[in-house]
């Protein structure tokens, strides 16, 4: 390993200088042990249970891969890229065989 | 192969091949029933599940291209890349891979990147749980030893660097309306973050890039003192004791060891 360039003494230091600061912040999640139990993974705490999670019950399959007539509507149209390009999709054509 | 995994490897194929009409091996049971109908159902519900399944772990992603396009882009992946795992939590690991080679979105080049996030969420979300120490740990140590000390991470731990404004897409889509904080959005100003889930929720923090640097190299099982380095290397102005504490106080830091150096 190539010689440090930084001194222990500044790193010590800095520790050191952390180390009084530590005082004043709590321990981690030490505040967070009270939480309910809403637990939530998704962004918004929405219900997991959707579509798809019953029996979908039907033959016709839905989003074929010739349905790229479909334009976003999300929010990438709000996103510009930098160079003035659009954030928003254009409906591909697609060889569909 | 037995009868039976010889009927299974034949449905398995059939239900990403759309081509095959019926697998063989599935018989016509009752009159009047057309078994292609009946397969059809069968195979639409197990793509439907797992385009759902992609939806709620990258609900980001989705909310970005909207509800249809992702729905179409998911079957297309779905069909792809079927479960390897009857484990659903691990289901989509790809995706973000596969939104970056994926010819219809390569206009939004930051999408795979939001998604990796979303996936590290996941991960975060159900990765282990550990007991972290606190910043008092640094004390024990001495002056001396203090640049040869390596840490060790919290299992949930994972970093992410973009050359687009990744973490402020995704906070903007928590919002109830995401185009409001996307207004005026600097889409050349990248962004880096450290995903952790140090109690039930999982965080997302975003760190400068100095910052960034320094985790990483951390992380990498690098010593404190290299790891400063590469953080003012990039950032004249990183503030140690800040990150310490910052990394101590998340949670992140699960153990400190001394290595000693050649």
């Amino acid at each position: 390993m190539s010689k440090s360039t930084i001194s222990a003494a500044i790193l010590a230091g800095a520790v050191a200088t952390a180390l009084t600061g530590a005082a004043e912040i709590k321990p981690a999640g030490a505040a967070d042990n009270e939480k309910c139990y809403g637990i939530s993974l998704k962004g918004k705490n929405d219900c997991a249970a959707g579509k798809g999670t019953s029996c979908a019950g039907t033959s016709t399959i839905d989003y074929q891969g010739n349905a790229w007539t479909y334009v976003p509507k999300g929010t990438c149209e709000k996103m510009e890229l930098p160079g003035g390009r659009k954030g928003s999709l254009k409906a591909l054509d697609r060889d569909n065989g | 192969m037995s009868e039976w995994s010889k009927l299974q490897s034949s449905v398995s194929n059939a239900l990403a091949n759309l081509e095959v009409e019926v697998p063989t091996g599935i018989k016509l049971l009752k009159d009047g029933v057309v078994p292609k109908k009946r397969f059809s159902v069968y195979r639409n519900n197990v793509t439907l599940s797992l385009i759902s399944v992609l939806a709620s772990t990258y609900p980001v992603v989705e909310e970005i291209v909207g509800e249809d396009f992702f729905a179409t882009m998911a079957r297309e992946f779905a069909l792809t890349h079927l479960p390897q795992s009857p484990v659903m939590i691990n289901y989509g690991k790809e995706f973000p891979d596969f939104l970056k080679t994926f010819a219809p979105v390569q206009e939004l080049p930051y999408l795979s990147e939001v998604a990796q996030i979303e996936w590290h969420r996941n991960t975060a979300y159900h990765g282990a749980n550990a007991t972290p120490v606190t910043i008092a740990a640094l004390g024990e140590f001495s002056e001396e030893d203090v640049p040869n000390l390596e840490f060790e991470f919290h299992p949930t731990v994972s970093l992410i660097k973009s050359k687009y404004p990744i973490v402020t897409i995704w906070q903007a889509h928590q919002q109830e309306n995401p185009s409001e904080f996307l207004k005026g959005l600097n889409m050349d100003e990248g962004e880096a973050a450290l995903i952790i889930r140090p109690e039930l929720d999982v965080l997302i923090n975003q760190v400068s890039m100095g910052t960034f640097e320094f985790l990483q190299s951390l992380y990498k099982g690098h010593p404190f003192s290299l790891s400063v380095e590469q953080a003012i290397a990039i950032e004249p102005s990183f503030d140690i004791p800040a990150n310490l504490a910052g990394l101590f106080n998340l949670g992140a830091v699960t153990g400190v060891n001394l290595v000693r150096s050649s």
